[in-house]
This record gives C-alpha cells, sequence and structure tokens, in this order.
C-alpha cells in the first residue's frame, strides 16, 4: 500500500496544516488589490503576505532563493515533519515537482538586468536560480534527498502528474519514499497575461505531501492511501481525456464513480463539470486561496487528505448542495485543462 | 514481467544538420559545426561561439492554428516526424495511446525573451502576449499532440541538462512495466540569448574552443537542436516488421543534493546513476562510453571519478568520448542526441571522436577516443548531468 503520511501547505491563506485547515473551515478568503507590483492596472490576486522564509527554515543558504523556491522548501520541510520520519534516507527518497511557470520573478529580473546593464549587469545567481529545476534542486539541497529528483512541467494537472509518477516509482521499487511538490510564484507578466485570457484570482504558494509504501497501519497513522490514478491527453477532444483519466483511475481503484463520496476540481470547463455535476458532490478551493496553476490540485490533495481524517468536507469549499456521506472514504481530485490534458487522482480512508 | 524496449526511429537536428546520416558522417568525420554564433550579436561576451542548426528553420505545420510558433516547437515537431518517418509509423500506429516524453530546459525561451523585451522597452501593455503562449516549456509538447493528432500523454521533464536523459529514461521504464507499447521521447532547446548570457555569467563558457577531459579545458560551448527516439516494446515492433536499431536495457539516476550549479566533486552520488543503469541492465561489458563531458574543469573531472568508482578501475581501459566539441552543449536535446550517437556507433561499430583533445590530464585518466575508430561496440553507457546535480544514465545495447 502506498500511503500519504505528510503534508504541507504554504498557501495565501495559511501557512502548516491546523493554519490552513481552520481558515478553510471558516470559508477565509484573501483576494485583495496587489500591493507588490508597480503597475498602471490593478490587479486583485490573493498573495501570500510578510512571508519570512527565516521563521520557517533554519538553513540559511536559500535566503536569496525565489520565492517559488522559499515556498516549496518550507512546505517540503512542513510535510517531511508531518510525517514523522525516525530515519531519514535520502538514497532512496524521490522528489518530484510539479511547475507551470517556474520562477518568474527571477527571470524577469535577469531579463531587465540584460536589456538595461548589459552582460556585466547580471548576477549569476539570478540565471542559476531562474532555471525550471532550481526549486527542486534547493529541495533535494536542503533535505538531502539523493534519490531521483525530477521537475515535471505541466498545466493545472502538473502536480497530479508528479504524484503519479511518484507513485510509479514507489509502485516499481525505484525509492521507498517520495516527496511531491508544487510551487508557483506571483508575477506581474503573468498576472497581464493570464488577465486577458479572463483568468482572475491568481496565487501563489506551494503544496508538497510526503508518500510512502506502508505495510499496514502504522503509528502514526496515514492520512490515506493512494487508490487510483490517471492522466491522459487528447488535445482534439479535452472531454474525452477527462473522461478517460477518471475512467482509468477508478479502475486502477477498483470503484465506480458512485463510489466516489466528492470530487474536487479546479476545472472550470463546462463539459468536464458535466460529467460529475449533480451525480457526486464537488468542490474548489479556488474561491479561498485564489488560482495557482498546478499547485491548486496540490492544495485540494492536502484538503482531501484532512477531509479524510477530519470526516468532514468543508461548506467554504462546496459548490453545490448535495448530500455528502457520513462515511468519507473516497475522494477524487481531478483537473483538466483547455489544452486536452487531464488527470485524476483517488484517496481512500486506510481500513 | 518486465518488457524489452526497442528503438525503432531516430529525428536529429543539431549543428550538424538535419537527420541522422548527416549527424553521423559529420561526427565520425571529427568536423566541428561550432562557429560564430549569427542568431545574436554575441561579440560583447567571453565566449563568442556557439552549436547552432544553421541548416534548419522552420518545419511545416498542417493543424496548429498559431500564427506564430516557437523555434523551441518547430524543431520538435520536426524531429518527431522524422523520427516517425524513420519508424515506418502509419496512421494506424498513431491511433493507438502513445506516451510522449520530452526534456528540455528552456521550453520557447525565444519567444520568452522577446515578450521580456518588449514589456521592459514598451511597457506590458504594449508587449505582445502572443509571445507567451509558447513560452511555458509544456506548449510544446501540447503543440507536438495536437499537429500530429496523438493521443495518450505527455511529461515533460525539466532537469537542466539531464532532462533528455531523464526522459528517455522515463518512457524506457513506462514500456518496460507494461504501461504502454509505444513512446516518443527525446529532448530539445534552442540558442537563445539568456542562455548565452547566463552561462556566460557563470564564466562556464569557453573563449576558444571546447576540449573535454584536456588538461587546458576552459568551459564548454552551448549548442541547439533536439533528438526523438522513438520506443517500442519488443513484441509491438516485431509484428510491425519494422527496423530495430538497438535496445534500451538500463537506466539509471541520482542527485547529488549538493550546489546548484557544481557538481559533487568525487562523483560518487553521480556513480550511483552509472551504477543502477549498469545493473539494471544486467551490468553488461561496456565497450564505449558516450560521456557528458561538457569541457568544464569541474564536470570532466567530476566524471572521470564517477565513472571509476562505478565501474572500477578496468573503466579506464574503456573507450571514452564526448561529441558536444563538434555540436556543443544541447542542454535539454543533449541525453537524447547522444543516446541516439551512442546507439549509432553500436550500430556502424564505430568509436565516435573526441575532437580537440591534445593534453592528456593526469586527473581525467580516461580512455580518451582522439579519432574515430573501428570497435566491436556491443554496449555503450551514455551519461548525461545537470545543474542542481541531476545524474542520468543509460545503457543501450545492439539487437538482437
Amino acid at each position: 500500500m502506498i500511503a500519504l503520511t505528510g503534508i504541507g501547505p504554504v498557501t495565501p491563506i495559511g501557512i502548516g496544516k491546523d493554519h490552513f485547515w481552520n481558515n478553510v473551515i471558516s470559508g477565509y478568503s484573501c483576494m485583495k488589490k496587489s500591493t507588490r507590483f508597480l503597475s498602471s492596472q490593478e490587479f486583485y490576486c490573493c498573495e501570500i503576505s510578510r512571508f519570512n522564509v527565516d521563521e520557517h527554515l533554519q538553513d540559511s543558504r536559500f535566503r536569496r532563493a525565489a520565492d517559488i523556491s522559499k515556498y516549496a522548501l518550507v512546505a517540503t520541510q512542513l510535510a517531511i515533519h508531518d510525517a514523522n520520519i525516525k530515519e531519514w534516507h535520502g538514497e532512496n527518497t524521490a522528489l518530484v515537482m510539479g511547475i507551470t511557470n517556474g520562477p518568474l520573478n527571477y527571470t524577469q529580473e535577469f531579463h531587465t538586468a540584460f536589456v538595461k546593464e548589459g552582460i556585466d549587469g547580471i548576477s549569476p545567481s539570478l540565471f542559476s536560480e531562474s532555471v525550471l529545476n532550481a526549486p527542486a534542486s534547493n529541495i533535494a539541497i536542503s533535505s538531502i534527498i539523493r534519490g531521483p529528483v525530477q521537475t515535471l512541467l505541466g498545466g493545472t494537472t502538473g502536480s497530479l502528474k508528479a504524484i503519479i509518477f511518484a507513485f510509479q516509482m514507489l509502485s516499481t521499487g525505484i525509492v521507498d519514499r517520495a516527496i511531491v511538490a508544487s510551487s508557483e510564484e506571483l508575477n506581474e507578466l503573468s498576472l497581464f497575461y493570464y488577465s486577458r485570457f479572463g483568468y482572475t484570482m491568481l496565487s501563489e504558494g506551494s503544496g508538497a505531501i510526503c508518500i510512502e509504501k506502508v505495510k499496514g497501519l502504522e503509528e502514526p497513522s496515514p492520512y490515506c492511501y493512494l487508490s487510483g490514478m490517471a492522466s491522459h491527453c487528447n488535445p482534439s477532444n479535452p472531454k474525452d481525456a477527462f473522461y478517460t483519466a477518471v475512467q482509468q483511475s477508478l479502475k486502477m481503484a477498483d470503484l465506480e464513480l458512485k463510489d466516489i463520496d466528492f470530487i474536487m476540481s479546479d476545472s472550470s470547463l463546462p463539459a468536464v463539470r458535466k460529467h460529475y455535476q449533480n451525480i457526486i458532490p464537488s468542490g474548489c478551493i479556488i474561491p479561498l486561496t485564489g488560482n495557482a496553476f498546478c499547485v491548486n490540485a496540490m492544495w485540494h490533495i492536502v484538503l482531501a487528505s484532512l477531509s479524510i481524517k477530519y470526516r468532514t468536507i468543508p461548506v467554504s469549499i462546496r459548490t453545490d448542495t448535495m448530500k455528502i456521506s457520513d462515511n468519507i472514504s473516497h475522494i477524487m481530485i481531478c483537473s483538466a485543462e483547455e489544452k486536452g490534458a487531464a488527470a485524476a487522482v483517488i484517496l481512500s480512508k486506510c481500513l | 514481467m518486465k518488457k524489452r524496449v526497442v528503438v525503432t526511429g531516430i529525428g536529429i537536428i543539431s549543428a550538424h544538420g538535419i537527420g541522422k546520416e548527416s549527424n553521423w558522417t559529420k561526427i565520425i568525420s571529427g568536423i566541428s559545426s561550432i562557429g560564430e554564433i549569427i542568431s545574436f550579436d554575441s561579440s560583447k561576451y567571453r565566449g563568442k561561439y556557439g552549436g547552432e542548426a544553421k541548416e534548419f528553420h522552420t518545419t511545416s505545420i498542417h493543424n496548429l492554428k498559431e500564427k506564430r510558433l516557437d523555434r523551441a516547437s518547430h524543431l520538435l515537431i520536426h524531429a518527431t516526424r522524422e523520427a516517425f518517418f524513420d519508424a515506418q509509423i502509419s496512421d494506424t500506429v498513431k491511433n493507438i495511446p502513445i506516451l510522449l516524453s520530452l526534456g528540455t530546459t528552456l521550453g520557447g525561451m525565444l519567444s520568452g525573451e522577446m515578450f521580456h523585451k518588449e514589456a521592459i522597452e514598451k511597457g506590458l501593455d504594449r508587449a505582445r502576449h502572443s509571445l507567451v503562449s509558447d513560452y511555458y516549456a509544456h506548449c510544446q509538447a501540447i503543440n507536438l499532440f495536437r499537429e500530429l493528432e496523438l493521443k495518450g500523454d505527455f511529461s515533460v521533464f525539466s532537469n537542466a541538462c539531464a532532462s533528455g536523459a531523464n526522459a528517455v529514461g522515463y518512457a524506457f521504464s513506462s514500456i518496460r512495466n507494461n504501461k504502454y507499447d509505444a513512446a516518443i521521447c527525446g529532448g530539445y532547446d534552442t540558442m537563445s540569448e539568456f542562455t548565452f548570457a547566463g552561462f556566460n555569467s557563470l564564466m562556464a563558457v569557453t573563449p576558444s574552443i571546447c576540449r573535454p577531459f584536456d588538461k587546458k579545458r576552459d568551459g564548454l560551448i552551448l549548442g541547439e537542436g533536439a533528438g526523438i527516439l522513438i520506443l517500442e516494446e519488443l513484441e509491438h515492433a516485431l509484428k510491425r516488421r519494422t527496423q530495430i536499431y538497438g535496445e534500451i536495457t538500463g537506466y539509471g539516476e541520482s542527485s547529488d543534493a549538493y550546489h546548484i550549479t557544481s557538481p559533487e566533486p568525487s562523483g560518487r552520488i553521480a556513480s550511483v546513476a552509472i551504477k543502477k543503469a549498469w545493473s539494471d541492465a544486467g551490468n553488461p561489458v561496456i565497450d564505449y562510453i558516450n560521456a557528458h563531458g561538457t569541457g568544464t574543469k569541474y564536470n570532466d573531472l567530476m566524471e572521470t571519478n564517477a565513472i571509476v568508482t562505478a565501474l572500477g578501475n578496468g573503466a579506464r581501459k574503456i573507450p571514452v568520448s564526448s561529441i558536444k566539441p563538434m555540436i556543443g552543449h544541447l542542454l535539454g536535446g543533449a541525453g537524447a542526441v547522444e543516446a541516439i550517437i551512442s546507439l549509432l556507433s553500436i550500430m556502424y561499430k564505430t568509436l565516435p571522436p573526441n575532437i580537440n583533445y591534445n593534453t592528456p590530464d593526469p586527473e581525467c585518466d580516461l580512455h580518451i577516443v582522439t579519432k574515430a575508430a573501428r570497435h566491436n561496440i556491443k554496449t555503450a553507457l551514455s551519461n548525461s548531468f545537470g545543474f542542481g546535480g541531476s545524474n542520468a544514465s543509460i545503457i543501450i545495447r545492439e539487437y538482437p
């Protein structure tokens, strides 16, 4: 059995599982006018304000890292701590990171220095921290992870794909433990760009989970286990991609759609929502946390783990009024992109 | 039961040209395709040279509606078409679920560069937002899916210079573990001024020539291109009666957890990747090592240590070469292109030369191949190491 043993949320509504959970329960939303970017245009977004990495991380080597790395470092540390790991075997641990936009602020700073001051104006660290695998590399260095360390790029499905990849490494015996993380940072260029396509409420932060091979119920008991998962891509028919991912994940978990107690989805595609709307109770965290691309699904994973543990689905994330089972056993987290990529992961209660 | 994984198609674009024949011919001739950069003004940099794919401009687009695609998408689509043609893949085969596993460091950075420049010079509201649509590094994979009307799934790895090898390794593992019957895998990257300036700022680029493992080595040369392999489960390939170039038998990876840009000097952690790949393949006799061999002081020393640590003192007798002095360092494309060259070296039983090697370095006491030579290569090892300490090794052997 591959179980989820630790979680680490770094979100605009709370850092750490208790802070995050309490604010979700109370329905707190942090949407406000952006104060970070000196732009002529007003943006409303969810920022992680007053974030001081030193409050969360003792290692001072990463003070100059990009925000995306700092969020990921803290989330990973929280997840590892939460998993209560007694012996750390870095060689048998993998790290898989899901990313959509990457370290855009440093990339932008690099370009600005380059255009305005030329080659002599560039700081080498701006380049090395702009590389897409910099967050994963920083985590590996900080947590001494010496197994496979991978950065997977994708849209909103990126973090679910990262979980699927980590699961495969565990199930084929490549490693005994995996950290899966996802991280994004707010950036002025992306706020401008995505606002043109109607994306509002952009957000930032990170989420990390620890998944391990377990033989049975161990102390402390895992949050849940990963029972089914699949991803698919079909650009000519995004609805089919979603349907295939859902069906394959159900098949792997040996479940039917009706067995799913709750669906957490970040997809706004009507064709996708139609698939489960009014059939399975559903919800989404974006109205509270904002949209942080592939991190959304990781926050859903964290929230689903807590929902299974506390046997309740927070009302604040509900998108319908359907009755929810008193005994929450299976939660499906899914994501579908307009361009035809889709992924689904099923978390199930440990029996 | 683990399935056997064979290579049935190859697509390659590099500074040496387009296609496996032209690339292989120039590789064994020991010709360098490195020259002064023409796509931007490199005169202000410490290093002025690079391996641009000058013969490649754009590819024909049939299904994508976008008015503008990044050069990265063009490189990727063209190399994949070539690999499909090489593997005699018809529409019938394209209709089966296929895994697309790609590695890139930069994605569509040329578009990103233009967008950033326009945003800085003209303001964000006047910068062309159409440039962003192919900037993000997963967009090229989706473009390929749409252009070739594929269905299945894609994974895009960005682990710096190990990305291409990681992508090949993931495709190999997926077929071997019976997840897919066929996969398109490989890597690509373009010559962008962002990367060029970045590597220059790190003083990693040589002002003269790239000479891996040479005592006078002083840096790398950047290149661009794409390498695509079609991998199939053996029975699947046999049923199609298509040609089989070789077999991938082992893959291993590790992470230094040491430094964001410097490799762990002892090579101990990198040796774990080699050992894992070697053990995965059943510890065969290695006849040739296609080295990562960037030509930087630290990489080549670390790689020497890693090879010897993993394979023992006998490793010093194994022929080793790096093709980077001829075509440059293709970053995300390097691992895939070098796996292809390793495969071709097995097929043609010829060792590719490590050009520009004149002064042996006692610290890099490997058997460096200075001139192309006939050699009975049955099994080759291809190494890739990247920023952040990503290490990946692939073992390829002849078929049958």
